[in-house]
């Protein structure tokens, strides 16, 4: 392996990846069980919920632009990861209704500036690398690399914070969250900020691209709305999370119905096992993705989904639902790793990184939420149905990947792009020997 | 996994205690705004009363339907306190309940007057179930009790407002559920009534991992009851961990499928009696009504054997157990 440019830098997105990740766990469903043990009734329970949902929706795309408009991405992370923090106490220390729909409010937010923040600093250092004589294709590295300490920490938080709650109590687990999150803003201080000569660090998105393209006049939003790949991707994630979002909690429901005492403990291994796959599976997926190309990677992890719905239909058994689980992670990796990257393939050289990743955000939120919406409306009926439905978008996705994807982007790399290759031209050209090198491989 | 969920405020009445500083603070929004869905709610409630049996003998039920914020004269003696708890329940349940108490009526009226809770008090005479005696409704009391009391009781001047007294109540919402096997197997996450207004009930969430794979089964009112346990009371029902698995999903839409028990001539006697209509009994029998019991026991070492133990609906027999005093 290289040395990396700045050790610091680079362990510190390492653990800014890992301390993070457990933010997103502590709000998922376990409010409900919170809220509920705080003698919230069902009813404000769930407009709790929405209300959180429906924040972090509608601020995915303008969260994403005011990164973009922010030129200190680590700030813009360190202010995310405070909201997110002090959300969690909010949540831990005041369950009532008016601090409860503050903290979920903040916590949408916060969210969604959080990723797209990670992001951007991830690229501002991949640029670093390369000014600095690191090789193309760094970015799929480096995000291959964020996804697998992100997974990692998220299995630890999970674990850690399921043990609390089950121990201590309800709030411990918010604390933890919050306890938790702190080393995320000492890690976020180990990494470098970009030197003055890289303003926009969104602008220099990949490793084909040299710092210079910084200096690219930005594309507009309509620019960026008009390209057709940006739809065709986000088709691919909106499919992809309908296919996904709800296989998890059905699988979980089901578990609790077949499995006697170790219910908990199989749900926690579905929840789990996952992460290890996507912790072990994310640098390999971000590598191919370099050489390989995007679209057979995706293809071939997003085939996963299907898989794992199929599979989860054909039996009830819980230990084998943990094993088909597994496959959760493999698509789960290739998605991680693929939606930065992909944003970053777009908007190179447009300043535009950020808001392209908060509409993939938005794609994300729909998908998931009519995906709970549509598999709990068939799973009244029967679950294995609702199971081969989830996995028909799954691969209606691998599907849209293929048609979309290989309608727009019969290779990947620059070639792709004509249009984004002729603003290129007025850019001194040291960039070509990596672009070519990449068309070889 | 967020579904907006609507507030079903006129059939589960969410029965809170814990949470007070906040409920006192909000108790007059609550007041206000609960007037509102219980006027909604009176017209609707009113056919199901009418032809509802062991409603006729009470004079307030009738009338309790229609006009929403109106106090029925005569009631109020044979049964004073039940109205009074119903008047005050209103304060108590947070917002999204729909049986409020309009307020405070006539500021001159007596003690007579608590508004009619669409008929909720008299039903919940005409039947008294195990649990009924303590019945939640009886909670808010204590929360109302403290600021009048003493000046009702003592100086009479409060006591034209409302009549109060101090009881040993406990909440239900999260109370800990444990089955036959005297474990831990859900809390209560809701109670459902029925047309009357009386439990019917209790929504137990059994499962899960960090609020993931949660199950929500709906177990019959009569069939709990509350023992003291070391980590704070809990309610027992008479079921196995098995038949709980086999226990049909709650759905907060449609029929409510409820888990009564074994004891097939009980839960007949006890439908009729109620004269619900629109709850689908479920009968855990020896011979499961529910073919998942079979699987579920075959696809774990769970503790399958359990099944056939069960026949002892007895423990919920004793009236009550969920009078603390």
């Amino acid at each position: 392996m290289r040395r990396p440019f700045r050790l610091d830098s680079e362990r510190g997105l390492d653990w800014l990846n890992f301390f993070v990740a457990n933010l997103q766990t502590a709000f998922g469903p376990f409010i409900a069980v919170y809220l509920t043990s705080r003698h919230w009734t069902q009813g404000e329970i769930g407009f709790a919920l929405t209300v959180g949902t429906v924040t972090a929706m509608v601020s995915q795309v303008p969260a994403g632009a005011a990164v973009d408009a922010v030129a200190n991405k680590r700030l813009a992370a360190f202010a995310a990861i405070l909201a997110i923090v002090a959300s969690c106490l909010l949540l831990a220390l005041f369950p009532q209704r008016l601090p409860v729909l503050l903290a979920e409010v903040l916590h949408g937010f916060a969210s969604c500036m959080l990723q797209p923040a990670i992001a951007a600093i991830t690229l501002g250092m991949v640029a670093i690398r390369i000014s600095a004589g690191a090789q193309p294709g760094e970015l799929g590295r480096r995000l291959g690399r964020n996804a697998s300490f992100g997974s990692m920490g998220n299995a630890l938080a999970a674990g850690l914070m399921g043990g609390a709650g089950y121990i201590f109590s309800a709030s411990a687990t918010f604390y933890l969250g919050a306890l938790l999150a702190l080393p995320g803003l000492l890690a976020l201080r180990a990494i470098e900020q970009p030197r003055a000569p890289l303003p926009d660090t969104a602008a220099v998105a990949d490793p084909g691209d040299e710092p210079e393209e910084a200096a690219a006049p930005r594309r507009g939003i309509r620019d960026l709305l008009r390209d057709r790949r940006l739809f065709a991707f986000a088709i691919c994630t909106m499919l992809f999370h309908l296919a996904n979002a709800a296989m998890l909690p059905l699988a979980a429901g089901e578990i609790t119905k077949e499995a006697g005492q170790e219910a908990e403990l199989i749900i926690a291994a579905c929840i789990l096992g996952p992460q290890i796959i996507v912790a072990l599976l994310s640098p390999h997926v971000g590598r191919l993705a370099e050489t390989v190309g995007r679209r057979p990677v995706m293809l071939l992890g997003f085939a996963a989904l299907p898989l794992r719905g199929l599979l989860l239909a054909t039996s009830d058994n819980p230990y084998l639902t943990v094993l088909f689980q597994l496959f959760d992670g493999v698509s789960a990796a290739t998605f991680g790793v693929m939606l930065p990257l992909i944003a970053a393939d777009l908007t190179r050289g447009t300043g535009r990184f950020n808001l392209c990743i908060g509409f993939f955000g938005l794609a994300v939120g729909v998908g998931a939420s009519l995906s709970t919406t549509l598999a709990g409306l068939v799973a009244d009926r029967s679950l294995a149905l609702s199971f081969i439905m989830l996995a028909g978008a799954g691969l209606l996705c691998v599907i849209m990947v293929w048609l979309l994807f290989g309608d727009t982007t019969p290779r990947h790399g620059p070639r792709r792009w004509p249009r984004l290759r002729l603003r290129r031209a007025h850019v001194p050209g040291r960039e070509r020997a990596p672009v070519s090198q990449r068309e070889e491989t | 996994m967020l579904s907006i969920r609507s507030p079903r405020g006129a059939l589960l009445i969410m029965l809170c205690l814990a949470c007070n500083a906040q409920r006192a603070q909000a108790q007059a929004h609550a007041q206000a705004r609960a007037q509102a869905p219980a006027q909604a709610q009176a017209p609707a409630q009113a056919p199901a009363q009418a032809p509802a049996p062991g409603q006729p003998a009470l004079p307030g039920a009738p009338q309790s339907g229609p006009p929403p914020g109106m106090s029925p004269p005569g009631p109020a003696a044979a049964q004073p306190e039940e109205a009074r708890l119903g008047q005050s329940q209103p304060a108590s349940p947070r917002g999204s309940q729909g049986g409020p108490s309009p307020g405070v009526p006539p500021p001159g009226t007596p003690p007579a007057p608590p508004p009619a809770k669409a008929g909720r008090p008299p039903a919940r005479i005409s039947k008294p179930t195990p649990l009924a005696v303590s019945r939640p409704d009886t909670k808010p009391p204590p929360k109302v009790a403290p600021k009048p009391g003493p000046g009702a009781k003592d100086a009479g001047q409060g006591a034209r407002l409302l009549r109060t007294s101090s009881l040993s109540l406990v909440s239900l919402i999260d109370r800990a559920v444990i089955g036959r096997e005297k474990r831990e197997i859900g809390h209560v996450i809701d109670v459902l009534v029925d047309m009357k207004g009386e439990p019917g009930a209790l929504v137990v969430e059994v499962g899960g991992f960090m609020g993931m794979g949660n199950r929500r089964i709906a177990i019959a009112w009569e069939r709990c009851t509350l023992v003291a346990r070391s980590g704070g009371d809990a309610l027992q029902v008479p079921f196995s961990d098995a038949q709980i698995r086999a226990a049909p999903a709650y759905s907060e839409t449609g029929r409510v499928n409820v888990v009564e028990g074994a004891a097939e001539p009980a839960a007949v006697g006890k439908r009729a009696a109620s004269g619900q209509a629109d709850v689908d009994r479920v009968d855990l029998g020896l011979e499961p009504v529910i073919p998942a019991t079979a699987p579920g026991a075959a696809t774990s070492n769970a503790p399958a054997p359990a099944a056939p133990k069960q026949g002892a609906p007895a423990p919920d027999g004793s009236p009550d157990q969920l009078n603390p005093d």
